[in-house]
């Protein structure tokens, strides 16, 4: 069990509860999931594609146990003094030239004093490890697919040990291992051993009656009618040849546009209108927007319409 | 590992065998970390054995569907298999069954299992201290 996060969760039931009371509409695999990461100490791996809430876990979760979420975003060419720490070069320098002009420069002391923890940049990856963290932070290391397969490696090591070791101060350990969030949207596939390590958790596009419960919660001022029309819609949009399929954060600032120009329910004009908060690639608006938007409009209308 | 031995863990190692058959990939000692999780959730719901296996032994989206398909074989209560392999494909999946009850009564020191001495061949306590190694 986590030490330092007080109020881990007694039950799955009540892991879920929690993330509902963040907004975040968790099904039971997720919750699952989730709940023996923290029971286990093993970090929880999620796989899906864009948009289906995978980052808005982490968040979730942070909130729900009451600690901080350290993200680390991933990208191509991510090297250890972006992702765990740097020495602060121009601020060595300074001190450099002030130890000189004040004739106070010995080179033993003066190594050591710029090669200390105030000249010590910390990233991501070394916060979460602090050893001085009290309590247990939830550390998300986000879009994992996008980093180089060198840095996976790294990864894989950190991820054994909670430990990192800086050649001029030491080894740094965790006095409390993160809970780690490993995201993928699949643009390479990651090493087994890497998986392997964590528990694993695929998560699709929401179902309609899901992604309602998500919109309810996370646009409560949103009319019933909007909420269900909206939904319905994107889901119909999904099933489009689309080039890049909006997820459920479009799904929200949807309907919260929708708010903002105060409509009570979709229909064809607005639909044009405003599409284009939804499809963020010209080619998707180009193809969707008049007939087939309307068509589609009217099968989100017949679907969310509720059965007398 | 100095507990008795469990009858959980033969089926679970037959179940793992079942899994590698129909193409997952089962490490043994992820079966282990299944024994360890079990003890966490609520046994009696298949759902929470369901999603604790799941999150455990699967680690590709591909996968997903294969896994569906052996624990639910697998696991499904006494009475509704026929007791002959069952096709997956273009493998042969042979799928013991084994009822939630029976993995209830482990943990809850129900009635166990002759563990040590099935007949048909299946893993044993005795064979998980060479896989363990």
């Amino acid at each position: 069990m986590f030490r330092g996060i007080d109020i881990l969760p007694e039950s799955i039931s009540d892991l879920q509860q929690r993330l509902s009371d963040q907004h975040y509409v968790a099904d039971r695999g997720l919750a699952t999931a989730l709940f023996l990461a923290l029971r286990l100490k093993r970090p929880l791996f999620l796989e899906g594609e864009a948009g289906v809430g995978k980052t808005a876990l982490a968040a979730a979760a942070a909130s729900a146990l009451g600690t901080d979420l350290i993200r680390l975003q991933c990208y191509e060419g991510l090297d250890i003094g972006h992702a765990v720490y740097e020495w602060d070069y121009p601020r060595q320098l300074l001190e450099l030239r002030i130890l000189d002009a004040t004739h106070t420069l010995d080179r033993a002391s003066a190594h050591r004093e710029l090669y200390s923890e105030p000249f010590l940049i910390r990233r991501p990856l070394l916060q979460a490890i602090d050893p001085a963290r009290a309590r247990p932070a939830v550390l998300l290391i986000d879009e994992i697919d996008r980093a180089d397969e060198e840095f996976e490696g790294f990864l894989l090591e950190l991820l054994a040990e909670f430990q990192i070791t800086i050649p001029e101060l030491g080894t740094l350990r965790a006095t409390v291992p993160p809970l780690v969030i490993l995201t993928s949207n699949r643009t390479r596939e990651i090493h087994d051993a890497l998986k392997r390590r964590c528990l694993y958790q695929w998560i699709d596009y929401p179902s309609f009656d899901k992604e309602l419960a998500i919109v309810r919660a996370r646009a409560p001022e949103a009319s019933a009618r909007l909420a269900e029309q909206v939904t319905a819609m994107v889901q119909e949009l999904r099933r489009a040849d689309l080039y890049k399929v909006p997820g459920v954060s479009e799904t929200i600032d949807w309907v919260t546009a929708l708010v903002a120009l105060d409509r009570q329910s979709l229909d064809p004009e607005t639909v044009d209108e405003t599409l284009g908060v939804v499809l963020k690639a010209r080619e998707d608006l180009a193809l969707v927007r008049g007939r087939q938007a309307a068509d589609m409009l009217e099968r989100a209308t017949v679907r969310s319409t509720p059965r007398a | 590992m100095e507990s008795a031995p469990f009858p959980i863990v033969s089926k679970l190692l037959t179940f793992g065998r079942a899994l590698r058959r129909t193409g997952v990939d089962v490490h043994p000692g992820r079966l282990l970390d299944v024994v360890e999780a079990l003890g966490h959730v609520n046994v009696g719901s298949r759902d929470e054995v369901y999603h604790t296996c799941r999150a455990l032994l699967v680690h590709r989206h591909e996968q997903l569907a294969l896994f569906d398909r052996a624990f639910d074989a697998f696991w499904r209560g006494p009475g509704r298999d026929d007791g002959r392999p069952r096709r997956d494909g273009t493998r042969e999946v042979e799928i013991e069954t084994f009822a939630l009850q029976e993995l209830r009564d482990d943990f809850t020191g129900g009635e166990s299992n002759n563990a040590g001495s099935r007949e048909d061949g299946l893993p044993t306590w005795s064979d998980l201290g060479v896989l363990a190694t």
